[in-house]
């Protein structure tokens, strides 16, 4: 234990001179800490008067509403006779004192309280993301820039894969320009968020993230049409998307949730789980109703490549027409559905 | 084709075309056609289709005595209603004499547009059907209601039968319009030689031959209880008639037509009939060839639902100045859109159900999406939908979809198939 000398030369226990007992904690009403107050030897008085140590603008505290003292080792909370009382934590019934082990809260009015001891023990440290992080990446201008450079090569590449006519330059523009308007509202979105919960714009970041979220998309989209062409599984098309789509958009959300709030990556991931799994209800709910709605046309899906990247063997025309039972039963049954 | 049938909607907008409809009929040539109508118009009715929750009238058309007994032709058009959705609506005549009553359905011949309907205090006086065709050229004379705007009559001309039709129509030279479906057209001596079912405008208007009513009011005469539901009529009906065109088409490989190297089916059948057209233009990277061939005609079933067809369309795709895999990228996003459709709604009709994968043919690789959906109230009809794309080669490739509506499952099958094994290269 650190020992300090005073000037009279007498030895005291650092810790018991200038370290707190513990601290109380204020809770805003969204359930984050506003502000913490040492707790020391000589107690402290809460209300919302001026002579108090603890000031709160709460309506149903009292000026004088409630003291705590530091007894046999804890801390008690006492009520000052208040309007409104004062209620350990989960409880309805007002107490005239409470003693708070650390970590255990009490309701003033309508303002919540914790006391934490100086012993209580705090979260793991968390590792900063290293320089190659994905998380870093986005915060490097050269990172950034070329990040840019390939969405919009990117962009360019698909708007000339998708033309079959002569190139028109006024079109060019106008679909580039579509592709750059949607990363600049979706970041702006973002952007705005972050400014309002840790005053910080990081636009150009955002930007960064969502181009690289637009390849990703596009890229899967791609690969995945592919492979089902390759393997001659066109029906499974809206299941790859049903996966994948939903997960890309948890990692997008992910990495924009970075920038925009102060919470640990495990509760980050949790929340974009969360919009992933609201994603796949959706896809599924929709996909369920397309399927249930009367449609005029087939509803199909379809990949069509160059006969280079075909891995498996055709069928002959008896052998494709050869219907299994199951899909008469399928045509059937779609028959029946509503008569 | 344009079917007569005609709704209350239509008549406030039908008016203003009043005086075009007089301009465009024959004069009255006096003698002969003024006592035709003199003589028969008692034996020509007003069929009315009312709802029955409302009790206002939901479609009109004409009808004509056929029997001492009461029995009255129309249209199977104008009277659909009541065997689409039995028990909300019903039929009533109106004579031209103000007589008001009843009519029951009692038979129908779906195939040819006809029904043969019973009506409550029509007895006596009735029309003779002439099964003999007539001599082109030959003056006939239609009556029928109009748009509702009182009993006329229409004098035109034989001109024989629709020679390339699945089903057989009279072509008559005269106007015909909505509301007079189902009305009698009579020779000079005052017999049905058909009854009034379309029109193309511009006086090209179409008859059902009498021989088809003469043999529905046979067969009608024997009904003592009509059924409440026509459906498994109807149904019979449809399918006896697909098994009628499918089975001579399917004895024979399909006759090719070539285009660009590739073979493909052509017209089948003097009832098919394609047209064609080259798309080329300046801006445009491919060129592309089509081909779209149609049976001339179809069964009418309710407003929304036609059925006895056969369609298809072939697309040839070349290009020289597109990369592979643009031009892969252009053909797999014309593949995803069906460009075309069987109508139908959600009463009548199921949703397609599709398989699609790899298939060879003739040394030809392509891709095959299969649909078909099943008819709700008609069993053991279905709707077919195919649509496939060669890509045996890198600068061209054969587009082709076909479409069979009303047909049974097997025909739908068997024909698919006959039509992927018609597609070949041969350059």
């Amino acid at each position: 234990m650190e020992e300090i000398e005073n000037e009279e030369g007498k030895i005291y226990n650092r810790r018991e001179v200038e370290l707190p007992l513990g601290y109380i904690e204020i809770f805003s009403r969204t359930g984050k800490i506003k502000y913490r107050v040492p707790v020391r030897q000589l107690g402290l008085r809460l209300g919302r008067a001026y002579d108090n140590d603890i000031i709160l603008d709460d309506p149903y505290i009292c000026p004088h509403h409630a003291s705590f003292q530091w007894l046999n080792g804890s801390l008690v909370a006492e009520d000052l006779g208040s309007v409104n009382g004062i209620f350990p934590e989960g409880k309805k019934q007002k107490a005239e004192r409470v003693q708070l082990a650390s970590g255990d809260k009490l309701r003033v009015g309508r303002t919540v309280i914790r006391f934490c001891g100086a012993d209580l023990p705090v979260a793991k440290t968390q590792l900063e993301p290293s320089a190659l992080s994905p998380v870093r990446l986005f915060e490097h201008p050269l990172s950034l820039i070329s990040i840019y450079i390939v969405m919009l090569a990117y962009a360019g590449l698909n708007f000339h894969l998708d033309t079959t006519v002569k190139f028109d330059g006024l079109k060019f523009a106008f679909g580039m320009i579509g592709v750059v308007a949607i990363v600049i509202i979706w970041s702006s979105v973002w952007a705005f968020v972050s400014r309002l919960i840790i005053h910080r714009w990081n636009f150009f970041i955002h930007c960064g993230i969502a181009s690289l979220g637009l390849i990703a998309f596009s890229l899967f989209e791609l690969s995945s049409s592919y492979i089902c062409f390759a393997f001659g599984i066109d029906g499974f098309l809206p299941s790859f998307g049903i996966v994948g789509y939903p997960v890309l958009t948890a990692l997008l959300i992910y990495h924009q949730l970075r920038y925009v709030s102060l919470a640990s990556p495990s509760q980050l991931a949790k929340a974009s789980l969360g919009v992933a799994v609201g994603v796949v209800c959706l896809f599924v709910v929709i996909s369920h109703l397309e399927q249930k709605n009367f449609n005029y046309f087939p509803r199909y899906s379809v990949t069509l490549k160059s006969p280079k990247f075909k891995l498996v063997d055709s069928e002959k025309t008896g052998e494709f027409f050869a219907l299994s039972k199951d899909f008469r039963k399928r045509v059937d049954h779609s028959a029946l559905e509503t008569k | 084709m344009k079917v007569l049938n005609i709704t209350i909607k239509y008549l406030a907008c039908s008016l203003s075309f009043l005086s075009l409809i007089i301009l465009t009929s024959p004069a009255n040539a006096g003698g002969p056609t003024e006592d035709l109508f003199r003589r028969h118009k008692g034996n020509v009715l007003q069929v009315r289709i009312l709802d029955i929750a409302s009790n206002a009238k939901a479609g009109i058309g004409s009808g004509f005595a056929v029997s001492s007994h009461g029995h009255i032709i129309t249209n199977y058009h104008v009277i659909s209603e009541l065997v689409v959705h039995p028990g909300r609506y019903r039929a009533e005549y109106l004579l031209e004499n103000g007589q008001k009553g009843t009519l029951q359905l009692m038979d129908l011949d779906v195939i040819h547009d006809l029904a043969l309907l019973k009506a409550e205090g029509v007895a006596g006086k009735f029309l003779k059907l002439e099964g003999k065709e007539p001599v082109k050229g030959e003056k006939l004379f239609s009556l029928g209601n109009p748009f509702d705007l009182g009993l006329i009559i229409v004098e035109g001309t034989f001109n024989g039968f629709l020679e390339k039709s699945l089903y057989k129509k009279i072509h008559f030279t005269g106007s015909i319009n909505p509301g007079m479906s189902g009305g009698p057209t009579l020779n000079q001596k005052g017999a049905v030689v058909g009854i009034n079912v379309a029109t193309a405008g511009n006086q090209v208007s179409f008859l059902v031959p009498a021989m088809y009513a003469i043999e529905l009011l046979a067969r009608g005469k024997k009904v003592n209880e009509p059924p409440e539901d026509f459906s498994q009529i109807v149904s019979r009906q449809l399918l006896d008639n697909q098994d009628s065109y499918m089975g001579p088409l399917l004895r024979e490989p399909f006759s090719p037509v070539s285009i660009g190297g590739y073979e493909m089916p052509g017209e089948l059948s003097p009832f098919i009939k394609c047209w064609g057209d080259t798309r080329k233009s300046e801006g445009l990277l491919y060129d592309q060839v089509y081909q779209t061939c149609s049976t001339d005609d179809d069964i009418y079933l309710s407003g929304s639902m036609s059925s006895g067809s056969i369609r298809f369309r072939h697309e040839l795709f070349k290009t020289e100045k597109l990369g592979t895999s643009r031009f892969y990228n252009f053909l797999e996003s014309h593949f995803k859109q069906p460009n075309m459709h069987l109508g139908g709604d959600e009463e009548s009709v199921g949703n397609f159900q599709c398989k699609s994968n790899f298939v060879v043919h003739n040394g030809l690789n392509s891709k095959v999406v299969f649909c078909m959906r099943g008819y709700k109230k008609l069993g053991g009809l279905y709707d077919s939908f195919m649509t496939a794309t060669t890509f045996s080669r890198d600068n061209e490739a054969l587009h082709t979809t076909l479409v069979l509506s009303g047909v049974s499952y097997e025909n739908a099958v068997r024909f698919s198939r006959a039509y992927m094994e018609a597609i070949a290269w041969k350059k």
